[in-house]
């Protein structure tokens, strides 16, 4: 019996260390009979327990700890004693959900608030005792210092947490902080996971860059341990209550001057200009724009560089320009023409296999084609940090995506049964094989989708260790980019099914929970080793197959 | 012939790096500026330290340079001119030469001007950092930390700097000169709550209060008991809530002083604001705020819940004297008003109740610039002491009208802001008190008010002059005939090596000059201090717009020590 807590709207499920689990107080199923109801509403029952630290197993004091009945009586809350105990008296016979919070201690629930269930505890006493269980939160502290060991004043530090998310790999940006005087720098309120750690860049700042007769030198950015981007970084592993030391150097480099105008801006937009790296990351380097000539001048360390202008007008439509720009001298004079927003059409065509009037007619309601393609998105796939995805929108009486910024993209399509993508192209570009680049200039070519609705089924079961087992299931066509496989999670017992699949051939995998959720299915390098496992299938237009694979994975 | 070809040369360099050079056409350009920075308080040599000068009057022309192992620096081949002379490294923030913030002494080079051999006296930075705690000595992880200095001539209390603790119940404040400091810490239990029976609804954001706060992600219990119903007093350094009972922090130069707080939860006040709003989908705000060293508000972040028939209640208020900012809806229009009162316990405001009434604040602003006044154009009133302030715009007639709520009567000066701040040179009043250039307004009533503008401020230049030579490192003050109320028209410099000095912005008037040698430790502002300086003093009349050149006669401190001292051993 779940009772999900989601009925109280005073809980926030943001809150740092917020336990939850419901139970239920029942003793009226045993004890009471109906002559006995009407003492049964005055009944009252208690509830204690203790809060421990799940990585010790000490008990935690002045824990906060709220338990709210279902049936709408007042919330209780109180702070665990010293021996981490509380307890709750005078509570109605309800189901009860129970909190319990502190600052620097996770629960399940802020440690996993997508795949969180309630723990269900069934009473059938007067008085319940509880253990709730709270994680200690990571720390990572550390020091910044020249080669000569003098400390780094006022470096900005920035924590990346490793994020997989239905296949695709992301850094969140999970924590800022600066140094201080003596170059330390301390990251609180880390979950557990995997970290990557950066410093710099520390720069002079503009004034003195522009100064005549100044050495213009400053700190760039350096990844833990020493490594010069994102990719060579080697990550943080952090459990619960570990504290980490990370320690940089960084060696004094050249500064220069980056200055040019921008042109083309709308009068009395907002414009910004900002430095990126490849990974999509926001250098923090100093620049300043004049919005009023238009002229923008900045300062950073030489390397190689995006140099992006994003100026918004008053009805918020967007104008972009991305410049690559590799510096290793002053760099004057740039001319950086803000472009018209980017806007691509989208084109739905639904082509239904019978060739019936009536069909045909249904095709062409624009309706039904928004039914078919329920969504369409672009999902970048060479930005790292962070998730940045577009959806397209209803547009004069068509879909289009507005406000693009340059960049790479995958298209995600999701479409309603019987309908599967058939093809997805812009121009000559076959998106279903190759991602959709965009550049600053980009023209309005539409992106070009055709549906169909003579797909295939494919059903089938987990195998592990010869037994039907629970877990994911994964298809994705032979020819395509992964970003295009669909996924689907079974329980122990049931069998998977897939349907409107495109004809053509398949590879379908099966993976246990613990080992999908840690995989960055959607690259290919990484799906390489688990593909050679893979079951292949080849299905034809309308025929449902049928296929068992065996569950890959570290799981029992 | 051939030498002075050269330096006709180099005059030429000179003169295309530096528009300013024009100015200086006979210029020899054989100056040099030399020296030795030492440690301020050891006087050992500082190798490392990056000095850098600008030209006075033009400070993006930078010429930097780095000190040897005894110390040295030197800058050759120098226009004739002043130029200022900065100098950090590593533990020594950026400061000026003989700097008494925010003055200090420029280098003159030319012939007979002695700009060689300087010992630049660096101060070490020092710092104060500590850990904020509670009474069960657990962390307190959110929270303000306030630092504020006593200035060493005035005895004034200023705020220096705000920090937030960050999740780490820790603070630092680094980079400090020498003086006397005060902590003040302001934060509330995490774990506070309202009590049982409040009104369980989303939280409404505070004016003052940071809503971006994670407090706010907090649940909020609909219930809970006294011992969750609980506040933090802003409480200073070391364990004091009342500013009176604050520990004064004597930080030497480059002392890295320590001052841990703990906090400790106090049963809240509930304060219930009657008539705040007519309409529900239209509730007031309340902000509450509280002085510190009855100067800085600061905001308390309290809990705001609406009440039953309009009312607000704010829990989580520290017992003790606040200011509480109301913005309310009568139906037609949204009011401010401002509420000074002591809560001890519960209490309750009802803003219908005009308990200390408005004044009706109108007058014209006289320009003796021709035209209209340009849109955007605003009369501000503000206290030195309180940084309180409000004001109202001004028409293009020059008219302006508006009521306030005042918290309390004090003093107020006037400034008229377009493009700049105009300086206003006189004030006539009727329904208020004028004192010098500074207004009384009554709790009530109507005032009547005509401010004139000045057509143009004047400026000083001048010499500290002993026995015919310049000194250097005096404080010049620019004193008015008249003491009292006349916080403004005050002016002051540091002369220069060659005892020059500049006074700007002179309101004309008739004022009296006095120069101070290692003055910078007394309290100018105060009349008692200044009037023994002031028949030494060189009495000047700055009629209008012009510049006035004088001599002032350097005097030595009369010994009157102020509190604390810099240090300059």
């Amino acid at each position: 019996m779940h009772s999900v807590n989601a009925k109280r709207p005073s809980f926030s499920s943001t809150a740092v260390g917020i336990l939850v689990c419901a139970l239920t107080l029942a003793p009226a199923l045993f004890c009471q009979t109906a002559t006995d109801a009407p003492a049964l509403s005055t009944r009252t029952h208690s509830l204690s327990g203790t809060v421990v630290n799940s990585v010790t197993g000490e008990p935690i004091r002045r824990v906060m700890v709220q338990a709210a009945p279902a049936n709408g009586t007042q919330m209780q809350s109180a702070l665990t004693d010293s021996e981490g105990r509380f307890e709750f008296s005078g509570l109605p016979e309800s189901d009860i959900s129970v909190l319990a919070h502190k600052p620097g201690y996770f629960s399940t629930a802020d440690l996993n608030p997508s795949d969180f269930q309630p723990e269900t505890v069934h009473l059938v006493d007067d008085t319940a005792t509880l253990t709730l269980q709270l994680l200690p939160e990571a720390i990572i502290a550390g020091h910044v210092a020249t080669a000569k060991g003098d400390p780094i004043e006022d470096t900005p530090i920035r924590v990346f947490r490793e994020v997989i998310s239905n296949g695709y790999r992301r850094w969140e940006v999970k924590g800022q902080a600066t140094t201080e005087e003596d170059g330390h720098f301390r990251m609180v309120g880390l979950m557990p996971g995997r970290y990557l750690l950066a410093a710099g860049p520390n720069l002079p700042n503009l004034r003195a860059v522009r100064s005549r007769g100044v050495r213009k030198e400053g700190f760039g950015t350096m990844f833990h341990p020493g490594a010069p981007d994102m990719d060579a970084a080697t990550p943080v592993a952090l459990t619960g209550g570990q504290q980490v030391t990370a320690d940089f150097v960084l060696k004094l480099e050249p500064v220069f001057q980056v200055s040019g105008t921008l042109v083309g801006f709308p009068p009395g937009a907002g414009v910004g200009v900002q430095f990126t790296n490849k990974y999509g990351e926001v250098i923090p380097s100093p620049i300043d724009v004049d919005m009023q000539t238009g002229k923008f001048h900045g300062a950073i360390p030489g390397g190689s560089y995006i140099l992006q202008a994003r100026g918004s007008d008053s009805t918020g439509r967007l104008s972009a320009t991305d410049l690559p720009l590799i510096v290793s001298g002053d760099v004057e004079g740039i001319t950086l023409p803000l472009g018209a927003p980017i806007t691509i059409p989208v084109n739905v065509e639904l082509r239904p296999s019978s060739n019936s009037p009536e069909q045909l007619a249904a095709a062409n309601f624009l309706p039904a084609r928004e039914v078919a393609a329920s969504s369409v998105r672009l999902i970048s796939t060479d930005v790292h940090i962070d998730n940045v995805e577009y959806q397209a929108e209803k547009a004069n009486g068509g879909l289009a995506f507005r406000n693009l910024a340059p960049g790479r993209y995958s298209v995600d399509i999701s479409t309603t049964a019987p309908w599967y993508v058939r093809s997805a192209r812009i121009g000559a570009t076959d998106l279903l094989r190759e991602d959709l680049v965009i550049g600053s200039g980009h023209r309005a070519e539409p992106l070009e989708i055709v549906l169909r609705d003579d797909g295939a089924r494919l059903k089938g079961n987990i195998l592990a260790d010869g037994q039907s087992a629970g877990g994911w299931v994964l298809v994705c066509a032979d020819q395509e980019l992964l970003t295009h496989a669909r996924t689907t999670l079974i329980a122990p017992g049931s069998g998977f099914e897939f349907v409107s699949l495109a004809p053509g051939e398949y590879k379908v995998l099966a993976f246990d929970r613990e080992t999908f959720a840690a995989l960055e299915f959607r690259n290919a390098e990484v799906l390489a080793p688990y593909l050679s496992k893979a079951a292949t299938v080849t299905l034809h237009p309308g025929e449902e197959a049928t296929i068992n694979v065996e569950r890959q994975g570290t799981a029992k | 012939m051939k030498r002075w070809s050269l330096a006709w040369w180099i005059v030429v360099l000179a003169t295309a790096l530096s528009s300013h050079a024009q100015k200086v056409k006979s210029a020899v350009v054989t100056g040099r500026i030399t020296g030795t920075v030492v440690h301020a308080g050891t006087g050992r040599p500082l190798a490392g330290i990056d000095v850098s000068i600008s030209p006075a009057e033009q400070r993006d022309l930078v010429t930097e340079t780095t000190t040897g192992p005894d110390g040295r620096f030197a800058f050759e081949n120098l226009a004739r001119g002043k130029f200022s002379l900065i100098a950090q490294g590593s533990g020594f923030s950026e400061q000026a030469y003989q700097q008494h913030a925010p003055y200090s002494t420029a280098i003159a080079v030319g012939p007979g001007l002695a700009s060689e051999n300087l010992i630049f006296q660096l101060v070490p930075d020092g710092s104060i950092s500590g850990s904020v705690q509670d009474e069960e000595n657990e962390t307190v992880r959110n929270g303000d930390v306030l630092l504020f200095s006593r200035d060493g001539a005035t005895g004034r209390m200023e705020l220096r700097a705000r920090n937030t603790l960050e999740d780490q119940g820790r603070y630092h404040f680094g980079h400090l000169f020498p003086g006397t400091y005060f902590v003040a810490v302001s934060a509330q239990p995490w774990y506070a709550a309202d009590p049982p029976g409040a009104q369980n609804s989303p939280k409404l954001s505070m004016e003052g209060e940071n809503t971006a706060d994670q407090r706010s992600d907090a649940p909020s219990p609909s219930s809970g008991d006294a011992a969750l119903d609980v506040a933090y007093r802003v409480t200073f350094y070391a364990d004091a809530v009342d500013a009176e009972s604050a520990t004064p922090i004597q930080l030497h130069a480059g002392e890295r002083a320590t001052a841990d707080v703990t906090l400790r939860a106090v049963p809240a006040v509930h304060l219930t604001v009657r008539n705040a709003s007519t309409d529900p989908n239209q509730p007031g705000s309340v902000g509450v705020q509280q002085r510190v060293f009855d100067r800085e508000l600061i905001p308390i972040q309290g809990r705001t819940q609406p009440g039953p028939s309009g009312s607000l209640v704010v829990g989580g208020i520290p017992p003790g004297h606040v200011v509480v900012n109301l913005r309310t809806y009568s139906g037609k229009e949204w009011k401010n008003q401002a509420r000074e009162l002591d809560v001890a316990s519960d209490s309750e405001i009802d803003t219908s109740e005009n308990s200390t009434g408005a004044v009706y604040i109108r007058g014209t602003v006289h320009s003796p610039q021709p035209g209209p006044f340009p849109p955007g154009t605003y009369v501000r009133f503000f206290n030195r002491d309180t940084h309180e302030g409000f004001g109202a715009p001004v028409s293009d007639t020059g008219k302006f009208e508006f009521s306030q709520n005042l918290s309390s009567t004090s003093v107020y000066e006037v400034a008229v802001i377009h493009p700049r701040r105009a300086i206003v040179e006189k004030i006539t009043a009727s329904g208020a008190k004028v004192v010098g250039r500074t207004l009384t307004f009554p709790r009530n009533g109507t005032v009547d008010l005509t401010l004139t503008l000045l057509p143009g401020a004047g400026r000083i230049d001048g010499t500290v002059l002993r026995e015919g030579k310049g000194v250097s490192q005096a404080m010049v003050v620019l004193v008015p005939q008249s003491l009292q109320g006349n916080a403004d028209l005050f002016r002051r410099d540091q002369s220069d090596s060659d005892g020059t000095f500049s006074l700007y912005q002179v309101i004309p008037g008739r004022y009296t000059v006095v120069a101070i040698e290692n003055g910078w430790n007394l309290d100018w502002q105060n009349p008692d201090v200044l009037r023994p300086y002031l028949e030494h003093g060189q009495s000047v009349e700055v009629p209008g717009s012009g510049t006035y050149k004088i001599s002032v006669p350097a005097q030595a401190s009369n010994g009157v020590p102020a509190a604390d001292t810099q240090a300059q051993n």
